[in-house]
C-alpha cells in the first residue's frame, strides 16, 4: 500500500467479533488478568453489571489487529489512543472501526491519522478513540 | 471504606508521587506471543513466522502492538479470590474495584522475543470526581516500558477511575 494512494475520510475495513466465554477466559489467561467480573456472572452482578464485563484492555488488542491487518508491513502503528465510553459485556457483538482522519509528513517521515470507533450490537458507542501509524 | 470526606483527601494525598517498578524475571518468548496473537485470532506471520518475519522491515518475529501495555509479567504475583493481584489493591492503598476508563500507548519501537521488559509506573494526576452513580477518584499513571539494553519500548498513560462508595 502506498501512503500517497491513501485517501483522507476513507474507511478501514472493519472487524466484527463476538465476545464469547472462551476468547474471555483466554484473554485472562494470556495477560495473567483474573479479575472475576470479566467470566463470573454471579460475581459481576455483585458489581452492579448485568452479566461479565470485558476488560477494556482487550479492545486495543482488536483495534491493532484491524489496523495492522490493514497496514501490513508497510507500516506500523505508534500511538493508539481509547476512551472507554460504556461498558460491553459477554455475549455482545463488537463492531471495531476505523476512518482515515488526517495523512502528514513529519521530518522526512509519513504519518497516517485514524478515528476509531467500537460499536456494539445495539450500535452504542463502546470505545472512541485514535490511531497514528508510521508508514515506512 | 472511608466514612469521613477528609478521609478522601487522605486517599488522594496517598495516591499523588506513588511509583511501581517491575523487572521480568525473563524474556517474553515467542510462545507468548504467539499465543496472544492466537487469543485474538489474529493469524499475522510477523508473530511467529521467522522467514516472513525476517524479510520484513522488522527484521524478525515482533510481538502485536498492544501487547506490551496488556500482559502481565509477574505472573508469579499472589491473586486474590477476587481475581486481582495483592499487590494492586495495596498499591491504589484502599478497597475498591478499578475500571478503567481510557489508555493512550504509544509504541516507540517493535517488541521482540528476547526482550526483558522492565517498567515504571507513576501517579501522574489524581483528583476527585462525582458521577452518576457517586464519586469515585480518576487516578492518571503513566507506565513506561524499556528492555534489557534500556531501549524505550513504549508508554502507556493509563485513567483509572476508583469509586469511593462500595455497593
Amino acid at each position: 500500500m502506498d501512503f500517497a494512494d491513501i485517501a483522507e475520510g476513507a474507511a478501514i475495513p472493519s472487524l466484527t467479533e463476538e465476545v464469547t466465554i472462551v476468547q474471555t477466559v483466554m484473554y485472562c489467561g494470556i495477560t495473567w488478568d483474573f479479575a472475576r467480573q470479566h467470566y463470573d456472572r454471579d460475581f459481576a452482578r455483585g458489581l452492579g453489571f448485568q452479566n461479565p464485563v470485558v476488560d477494556p484492555q482487550m479492545y486495543g488488542a482488536f483495534l491493532a489487529r484491524m489496523l495492522t491487518d490493514w497496514v501490513s508491513v508497510d507500516g506500523r502503528i505508534t500511538k493508539l489512543r481509547m476512551r472507554y465510553r460504556a461498558a460491553a459485556f459477554l455475549g455482545d457483538i463488537l463492531t471495531y472501526k476505523g476512518k482515515i482522519a488526517r495523512k502528514y509528513r513529519n521530518e522526512g517521515r509519513q504519518y497516517v491519522v485514524c478515528d476509531l470507533t467500537v460499536e456494539n450490537q445495539k450500535g452504542e458507542a463502546i470505545v472512541a478513540g485514535e490511531a497514528e501509524l508510521l508508514f515506512f | 471504606m472511608p466514612d469521613h470526606e477528609e478521609s478522601y483527601d487522605e486517599i488522594i494525598e496517598s495516591l499523588k508521587d506513588k511509583e511501581f517498578h517491575l523487572q521480568a524475571p525473563e524474556s517474553i518468548g515467542k510462545a507468548l506471543i504467539r499465543r496472544f496473537a492466537a487469543t485474538v485470532r489474529d493469524r499475522n506471520p510477523l508473530y511467529w513466522d521467522d522467514q516472513y518475519a525476517g524479510e520484513s522491515p522488522f527484521g524478525g518475529v515482533i510481538a502485536p502492538p498492544t501487547f506490551l501495555f496488556e500482559v502481565t509479567y509477574d505472573i508469579a504475583a499472589a491473586i486474590e479470590e477476587d481475581g486481582l493481584y495483592s499487590g494492586l489493591r495495596s498499591w491504589v492503598g484502599f478497597d475498591t474495584s478499578i475500571q478503567r476508563a481510557g489508555n493512550e500507548y504509544e509504541m516507540i519501537r517493535p517488541v521482540r522475543p528476547d526482550d526483558v521488559v522492565s517498567l515504571r509506573k507513576k501517579v501522574v494526576d489524581v483528583v476527585k470526581k462525582q458521577g452518576r452513580t457517586g464519586s469515585f477518584i480518576l487516578l492518571t499513571t503513566e507506565t513506561t516500558y524499556t528492555n534489557q539494553k534500556d531501549e524505550l519500548l513504549g508508554v502507556d498513560r493509563e485513567l483509572l477511575a476508583l469509586p469511593l462508595n462500595k455497593g
